[in-house]
């Protein structure tokens, strides 16, 4: 107790420590205070930042974050997420369609090979790379022009399957593994674009009539699994997106989620997915 | 994930493989062994290329059908039949 206070007689506020002299008690407290006022100054930052969050983003968005803060998430958690979804949503741009890959080094076509004899000088195709490479700054042809031959302007990842089957599908039905049937159509899908026309090994109008009739005719949990297995080879960035969005981050994980361990948010994901790291597929 | 339907997919396939040859099994066995192939495990996938062929001789696929088979059968097993031809050839 100091002098003071034991003159006044009322409760020190400088109590030292028992084997605490009152230079180290002062010290000590200095630096609690410094502490206690970086906190504070974070927290405030994290509030300002959110407050500008609920303030200029678009309705639905704001309605989300203001709906997380009621049900008592951790305003540094909401944070987070905020910014961690703005990545993703550049990660989902839709690529312009009619966007052609021209060669790294060496752009234009090398003279030698410039004889009018070949006939690929005058094919659609060296047309359309020809546009690419800019040697005559032509405008990007427009979407009406490419009609019927889309295959010469666009690259193919652009491309998506379109099969009304696919959008009704039940693949839980077939298979143990797992309940989500949206996420089993995505890989269906990526799996028919991608895998399907490199070892086709089975008919996709019947395999598909017969899933989702539920016959077992040319179908069956054997190769809806099989099929399943072989459309996770390919880790696109739907799925990534996919998983994300439905908040099933054990998932999005298994699927390779680029994710540092500093990134994560261990109160929503749990001990298991530090101690899995990024594992993949 | 994808591990988990591989899984699934080879312990259904070992149960199925003593009930009854199928089509699907065939086309099952396939997909088994290239995923085993891109594994890098080609020696314990060429089993399932054995079974392939096993599946096909006791289906009668490369043979002429004793009784005719309808006709979408007919084309998916053609489809898989000429599948298989690339595939083992």
């Amino acid at each position: 107790m100091c002098r003071s206070c034991s003159f006044r007689s009322r409760d020190c506020a400088w109590v030292a420590a028992p084997g605490e002299n009152t230079g180290a008690a002062l010290k000590r407290k200095y630096s609690e205070l410094e502490e206690e006022a970086e906190r504070l100054r974070s927290s405030n930052q994290t509030l300002a930042e959110l407050f500008s969050v609920i303030r200029s983003r678009d309705e639905p968005d704001a309605a989300a974050v203001y709906q997380r803060l009621r049900c008592g998430a951790d305003p540094q958690a909401v944070l987070r997420s905020v910014r961690e979804g703005d990545l993703l949503l550049q990660l989902q741009l839709a690529p312009e369609t009619r966007f052609r890959y021209v060669f790294p080094f060496r752009k234009e076509m090398p003279t030698a090979l410039r004889n009018p004899a070949r006939p690929y000088l005058a094919s659609l195709l060296f047309e359309a790379a020809a546009d690419a490479t800019g040697e005559a700054p032509r405008p990007l042809p427009p979407l009406s022009n490419e009609q019927h031959r889309p295959q010469f302007f666009k690259p193919y990842h652009a491309a998506k399957i379109v099969d009304p089957r696919l959008d009704e599908l039940k693949p839980s039905q077939w298979t143990k593994v797992c309940n989500d049937d949206e996420l089993m159509r995505t890989l269906l899908r990526l799996y028919y674009q991608y895998e399907h026309h490199f070892f086709c090994c089975f008919q996709m109008d019947a395999f598909l009539d017969d899933m989702l009739s539920g016959s077992d005719r040319f179908c069956s949990s054997v190769l809806v699994n099989a099929i399943l297995a072989q459309a996770c080879v390919r880790r696109g960035p739907e799925i990534i997106i996919y998983t994300w969005r439905n908040s099933n981050l054990l998932l999005a994980l298994s699927f390779g989620l680029p994710t540092t361990r500093g990134a994560l948010e261990p109160s929503e994901l749990g001990v298991q997915v530090l101690c899995r790291g990024q594992e993949t597929i | 994930m994808g591990y988990r339907f591989f899984a699934e997919a080879k312990r259904l396939f070992e149960i199925e493989l003593g009930v009854k040859n199928s089509i699907t099994l065939l086309q099952s066995a396939s997909i088994i062994n290239i995923l085993l192939n891109m594994d890098s495990m080609d020696k314990l996938g060429m089993t399932y290329t054995v079974h392939t062929a096993a599946i096909a001789f006791n289906l009668g696929l490369y043979d002429t059908p004793s009784r005719p088979r309808s006709k979408l059968r007919q084309r998916v097993y053609d489809y898989t039949a000429w599948n298989l031809y690339w595939h083992l050839r």
